[in-house]
């Protein structure tokens, strides 16, 4: 359990840790099947069983361009999502940022946006990165407004991207520069 | 040239081949004199080598290569950049020639190579290098492909039956960029 309670980067409200074997039971797959969790999620395509779960992130974890972590009230110690720092380029010193909250009961309260400052303080000030992206569906409010509260900023939109339930849709590419002294 | 990664003007750097083996590399490493100053000082067998070039070579934090010189399109030496730490953004070096190739300016060319190409293509932010203080030739080299004589660690290694103060030379980027205005780099 110790694994599971201790704080990796710690934010008033939630905190992140590592993803341990306990992480993905049934209540992430269910996460994953759920098509209103995983509209804008790029394994919505195909069902998702525990073993294609444990196998993706194991491939994850042996990905050192890959940082996985999962999203955990601190009241309730309870795991609610996860967020990803990768793929990381080391030479331009830049990484992207994806999301998803699984807990539908945990919408709307802000804790993907307190993820992502989380993450983006500790791949500024610990991994010395410069800059981060991230791409948002058009249609998809919720997480473009928790990017835009993170101080991400909108730099492009690429037209009619990507294929989402029969339409296609835009995506908004947005960014956020370290503020530390080059 | 053969795949010239880094070219200079006397010798040029290209990946290191397995093949490479086959040749004299297995006597320069054995030999006492090119080993003088060296941290390992352990005689090294073909099985050795092999191991050694196979795991720097699939190691993301080592760029290894083969020191050409042109002229002769000869295989004279190896030359590594690594460790490299990419959060601190920065790496050591290492090099090493045949006696053959002592004495003509190579290893300043290889190091001025691996300089910029550290800060121009890699983004690193600070390089590091050390020097037994006795090996005068190697400090003096440094120097010549700009490197700052930065300071001495004490007693840093026991070499040749004493123990040995070592010459730590590096650059920083801010260095860098300015002998760079200053025409010293490319």
């Amino acid at each position: 359990m110790g694994n599971k309670e201790t704080y990796f980067i710690e934010g008033k409200r939630i905190f992140l840790r590592n993803i341990v074997p306990e992480d993905i039971n049934e209540n992430y797959c269910r996460w994953m099947n759920d098509q209103d969790i995983n509209k804008y999620m790029e394994t919505r395509y195909f069902p998702h069983t525990i073993e294609d779960i444990k196998q993706y992130v194991e491939k994850i974890h042996n990905n050192p361009e890959q940082i996985f972590l999962a999203i955990c009230l601190k009241n309730e110690k309870q795991h609610i999502g996860n967020i990803k720092l990768g793929p990381i380029n080391w030479i331009h010193r830049v990484g992207e940022i994806s999301l998803f909250i699984g807990e539908k009961a945990c919408w709307g309260k802000g804790y993907a946006t307190e993820a992502i400052k989380l993450i983006s303080n500790y791949a500024f000030y610990k991994l010395n990165l410069r800059k981060l992206t991230a791409g948002c569906y058009a249609n998809n409010i919720g997480s473009l407004l928790a990017f835009q509260k993170a101080n991400f900023v909108q730099e492009a939109i690429l037209k009619n991207q990507y294929f989402c339930d029969g339409v296609y849709v835009n995506k908004i590419c947005l960014a956020l520069f370290s503020k530390t002294k080059e | 040239m053969d795949r010239p990664f880094l070219v200079g003007k006397k010798i040029y750097l290209r990946p290191f081949d397995m093949s490479d083996l086959n040749g004299k590399y297995i006597q320069w490493i054995n030999d006492c004199d090119v080993t003088k100053f060296m941290d390992d000082p352990f005689p090294k067998t073909r099985e050795n080598l092999e191991e050694y070039v196979k795991n720097i070579s699939k190691d993301p934090n080592y760029v290894f290569f083969a020191v050409i010189e042109k002229k002769t399109d000869k295989h004279i030496g190896n030359a590594k950049i690594g460790p490299i730490n990419w959060i601190h953004r920065r790496t050591g070096f290492g090099r090493m020639l045949c006696k053959e190739a002592w004495g003509k300016g190579y290893g300043t060319e290889a190091m001025r190579l691996m300089i910029e190409y550290a800060f121009e293509k890699l983004n690193l932010n600070r390089i590091i290098d050390h020097g037994v203080v006795d090996n005068l030739p190697s400090i003096k080299s440094n120097e010549k492909a700009g490197l700052d004589n930065e300071g001495i660690i004490r007693e840093y290694v026991y070499s040749n039956g004493k123990y040995c103060d070592v010459a730590i030379l590096g650059l920083t980027r801010a260095r860098y960029d300015k002998k760079k205005r200053q025409g010293f780099f490319k």
